[in-house]
């Protein structure tokens, strides 16, 4: 399944998304060209509003992209897709509920799941239940593993397990062994906090003092001056890390700063100017095109309308390079099964997850633009290389890259049992 | 062992950061205290300041004219609100007054969401570095706001105390019925203090922005503080509600000294709950 | 001092929601299902300020309380859902006799303030104590053998859970209607109108108040203790500020003067923000426009309505 991407379709797709961009819309009927049959119909539970918004924004982006670049070049297994978007507001009781509106209501056959943890567990269940496929987009460990793990769920994109274990070994080495953490006192900070002293520690450093930062607190600097002065590096698992950057530069700590995983899709790093000099980053996808050395980003960022610095030219902002890699995944791991696997209708299901289970990696592609994706059967979680990205000159750039096998951790569940 | 030098920081910072809450909680105050309103769309506009002060910085290369621009702009937009909105709701029961700025929040976030977007955006200090006191650096800019935050404070005592318009809103604030009968333009009052209320709300969203992180949704958690400090100060009393910030401000830097932030946190609220009790009238008792 | 109308109102919309839940799907049965369990909540928060006179900004917190009491007793309950229900109805209760015993000490608005301070508490600690509330995250209602007086049931949104607590809630508000009639309810409204008087008089103004508040807690609790069962999932944002306001909406929407105003303020609200979600990401805008006509317009709430036709 080679699909090249024709200059045409980038073109039809570009002309499709500036469409789609031009006007709010919640349910997005695609053209198809070159398609025929029924549409496979996607859902997307995405984070349009609410606190989360910001990385929502740019999964509504690359979905409604993809799908339509999809279906210009020949949708999934030749049938045209139909993408369902729906709002979660950030919120867990709307997040089910929509995810309910999508099996139920919808009918959709696949599921593009939250980023938020606590709407990935609830969800998860429910998809499972209903027999759908839901591709989860939360970065958490927890939502793959023990008792939320279910047989109905994929993980396409990384999760703080792998990203600490990656990352941490790389920074102990060029940036020191001695660290403190700065986290959000929330499940996803406890989370990141943990998984990074984990890795710290395997990798011969050691995390001294963690600093919670209490839900709402108005204030920063009382706890940002608590941090010890003598550590080599502070990782900042926190929601507010633009915030906590200014302030420890302002007040003086020049240590090296790591930003939780993905932390970048969270706000447009130019937004730190000269405070974000020398910060660092742990992503799934650098932002600039000269960093990557991949004609199918290149093509994704085209039809996505966006620049060769990652730069989308209708908003301005800076792209969440993470966010789109990780739709991008999805997708491609669905149009992979589903051709491989001759799934035709919901009834498949079962079927494309073992087809699914004994595929042991995906090759670099249109989809998978960075790189081989291997996919571990037991908790269904994908690993990929992890890229360091560093600010430097006003430039988010790569510094280093974590190869995937160095992000693999050990699972805690086998769903190939079951 | 006590680190001195963190705990006069943290004393410090209290004092600091409690001149904004307390810029925050100002119009709150004159609201609830004078039409009996619990303004839920304050924290809002307190947002609406901030983002101003964004736009400004990106589009002018400057920070300073958002200290005008952002004030105009509220008190402009306050005066049909009050008109339209705000004022049929005066003297009916709590919940309807509730109901309408609720509206008006979800209204202005959604609006702020739809315009500015959904990333958090950064105000760069207009003053930087820091300077040294005690023994420790402080950020320069921090201070600089805090004076001017408490010249506005002073501003608005004196307004209070030696202009006509601030003798009739005292008057309204201790009798609207004996006002009125005494020739209190009391609808005028209202308005004024509708449209100050704003204006300093997003005065104070301007002032803040450089120190914290401009979001859609930053006016939310504003909100609980500034409503505890102003009924723990007594309501209608403006030297109780700065007391009450200071005095939150203060706790929570000391206790962050001895306890782990989540429990500074929450010891620096829960300590007023006495306060509530002995002194239901404020701390200082009376109203202004 | 029965209101015979909106008894008679909040049935039948209650009877309406179980008649076409069948019809409707089993997508809208679980909105249904969800909406009754916030009706406990506004029911709770309209008890708490109109009876007990005690602006509650914390009823969210302990319709949380009796969520996680429920699921946390679950095991060792058995999956015995009548006792479930009971835990979450006691949790409920025990936080709310709490919370009470401190606010009715305090001024009007005080005890609006106290309030906000239990829920931002509740909100940092909770969120921080991921052992025993799981966070943000949330804990997932363990997978049991559900049974409800004998009879086998199946947690989750469905049409059992709808019929069971639309069952509840009819009984509650048929309990409250009764009530409303007694001479011992003429004492709580004569506590709630003037205080002073009812303790000239010889009543014990705080402990009716105290008692009150604890039974809205109840009821509030009882609420969470369904909303664990259907939602077979809670996490920590159901105990949030943000929750506590949305239920004081839900009640002066649909009418904080009456508790029958409650269940019709959650569905108006929900019902509506649940379609709109099908046009428009733009649903908190127009809420928000909503929300201010109501105000303008039905300044009673919904049910505000009904009193005013009967005046004519």
């Amino acid at each position: 399944m080679t699909t090249k991407i024709s200059r045409r379709g980038i073109l039809a797709a570009s002309v499709a998304a500036t469409a789609a961009a031009a006007l709010p819309r919640i349910v997005g009927k695609s053209f198809a060209a070159g398609t025929s049959g029924d549409p496979i119909v996607i859902g997307h539970q995405c984070e349009l509003t609410g606190w989360d918004a910001a990385t929502g924004f740019w999964r509504n982006k690359a979905a409604t992209g993809l799908c339509d670049w999809l279906n210009a070049n020949g949708g999934i297994a030749g049938r045209p897709i139909k993408l369902v978007t729906v709002d979660t507001k950030s919120d867990v009781d709307a997040g089910v509920n929509q995810l309910r509106n999508l099996l139920l209501e919808e009918e959709v056959d696949f599921v593009l799941g939250s980023e938020i943890s606590s709407i990935a567990i609830a969800s998860n269940k429910i998809a499972n239940e209903n027999k759908r496929l839901y591709l989860t987009m939360s970065s958490s460990e927890a939502t793959t593993s023990k008792d939320n793990a279910v047989p109905y769920q994929f993980r396409l994109t990384t999760n703080s397990a792998a990203t600490a274990a990656g990352a941490a070994r790389k920074y102990v080495e060029s940036v020191g062994s001695r660290w403190v953490t700065f986290f959000a006192d929330i499940k996803w900070g406890q989370s990141e906090r943990d998984w990074w002293a984990k890795g710290v520690a395997a990798s011969g450093g050691e995390v001294g003092n963690a600093i919670a930062l209490p839900v709402d607190a108005p204030d920063l600097l009382p706890f940002v001056m608590q941090i010890d002065r003598n550590a080599d590096g502070i990782f900042i698992p926190v929601l507010n890390a633009l915030q906590a950057i200014q302030l420890l530069r302002n007040s003086g700590y020049d240590q090296k700063i790591v930003l939780a995983g993905q932390s970048f899709s969270l706000f447009d790093y130019r937004e730190l100017g000269e405070f974000g000099d020398g910060v660092f980053g742990i992503e799934t996808a650098p932002v600039a095109l000269n960093d990557m050395n991949s004609p199918d980003m290149a093509n994704i960022y085209k039809a996505l309308g966006i620049d060769e610095n990652g730069v989308e030219s209708a908003s301005g902002k800076v792209v969440g390079s993470s966010m789109l890699l990780g739709i991008a995944q999805s997708l491609g791991f669905l149009k992979a099964n589903v051709e491989q696997s001759g799934w035709k209708t919901k009834a498949d299901t079962a079927a494309l997850i073992k087809h699914a289970e004994s595929v042991p990696s995906y090759s670099k592609g249109p989809l998978f633009p960075l790189g081989d994706v291997t996919m571990r059967a037991q908790d269904h979680q994908a690993f990929m290389d992890i890229y360091l990205l560093q600010m430097q000159a006003g430039a988010l750039v790569k510094y280093g890259v974590a190869p995937k096998d160095i992000t693999i951790y050990d699972a805690d569940v086998d769903l190939t049992q079951g | 062992m006590i680190d001195w030098q963190t705990l006069s920081f943290q004393i410090v910072n209290g004092v600091v950061w409690a001149m904004f809450l307390g810029l925050i909680a100002l119009g709150l105050n004159a609201i609830f205290g004078l039409l009996g309103l619990l303004n839920m769309a304050h924290g809002a506009v307190y947002a609406v300041g901030a983002v101003i002060a964004w736009y400004t910085v990106s589009q002018l290369d400057s920070f300073w004219p958002a200290l005008v621009i952002a004030p105009l702009f509220a008190a402009a937009v306050s005066v049909p609100v009050y008109r339209f909105i705000l004022r049929p709701t005066i003297g009916k029961d709590m919940m309807v007054g509730l109901v309408a700025t609720s509206g008006l929040l979800f209204i202005i976030s959604d609006l702020l969401l739809a315009t500015f977007g959904g990333s958090p955006r950064l105000v760069p200090p207009p003053v930087s570095g820091a300077v040294g006191i005690l023994g420790f650096y402080y950020p320069t800019y921090r201070l600089v706001a805090a004076a001017m935050a408490v010249a506005v404070l002073a501003t608005f005592w004196a307004f209070l105390r030696l202009t006509a318009i601030g003798l009739w809103i005292r008057c309204v604030a201790q009798s609207p019925t004996l006002a009125m009968a005494s020739g209190v333009p009391v609808e005028r009052v209202y308005l004024v203090i509708v449209v100050l209320s704003a204006a300093l709300a997003a005065l104070a969203g301007v002032l803040i922005a450089p120190m914290t992180m401009v979001s859609h949704q930053m006016g939310l958690a504003v909100l609980g503080p500034a409503f505890i400090v102003v009924v723990v100060g007594g309501l209608g009393n403006l030297a109780g509600a700065v007391a009450a910030a200071v005095i939150m401000g203060v706790a929570r830097g000391v206790l962050s000294v001895f306890l782990p932030p989540t429990y500074a946190e929450v010891g620096a609220i829960v300590m007023f709950l006495p306060l509530l009790l002995i002194r239901p009238n404020g701390i200082f008792g009376g109203r202004a | 001092m029965r209101d015979r109308a909106g008894i008679l109102i909040s049935l039948a919309v209650l009877l309406v929601l179980c008649a076409a839940a069948p019809i409707v799907g089993e997508f809208w049965s679980g909105v249904f299902a969800r909406c009754v369990t916030w009706m406990f909540l506004a029911i709770s928060f309209t008890l708490a300020y109109s009876y007990a006179n005690i602006p509650s900004v914390a009823q969210a917190t302990v319709f949380g309380a009796g969520a996680y009491a429920a699921i946390w007793l679950a095991p060792s309950l058995q999956g015995n859902v009548a006792l479930m229900l009971l835990a979450g109805t006691a949790a409920g209760g025990l936080v709310a006799a709490v919370f009470g015993l401190l606010l009715l000490r305090m001024s009007h608005s005080g005890a609006a303030i106290g309030a906000i301070i239990f829920a931002v508490t509740g909100s940092i600690l909770g969120n921080a104590a991921v052992t025993f509330t799981g966070g943000a995250d949330g804990l997932p209602l363990p997978a049991l053998n559900f049974h409800f007086l004998g009879l086998v049931i199946t947690a989750g949104p469905n049409n059992t859970m709808l019929v069971m607590s639309t069952a509840l809630l009819a009984a509650l508000l048929i309990g409250f209607w009764y009530v409303s009639g007694t001479s011992t309810w003429r004492i709580v409204r004569a506590v709630q109108q003037n205080p002073v008087r009812a303790q000239v008089l010889g009543y014990n103004a705080a402990l009716f108040r105290l008692v009150v508040f604890a039974v809205a807690g109840c009821v509030a609790g009882l609420g969470g203790a369904l909303y664990a069962l259907i939602s077979r999932h809670v996490a920590i944002d159901v105990v949030s500020l943000s929750m506590s306001l949305k239920s004081i909406l839900w009640a002066a929407v649909g009418g904080v003067t009456s508790v029958y105003g409650g269940p019709i303020g959650v569905l108006v609200v929900q019902l509506v923000s649940e379609v709109l979600a099908r046009w428009t990401v733009r649903v908190d805008l127009i809420i928000g426009v909503m929300l201010v006509l109501i105000a303008l317009w039905l300044p009673q709430g919904i049910m505000g309505l009904l009193r005013r036709s009967e005046r004519n």
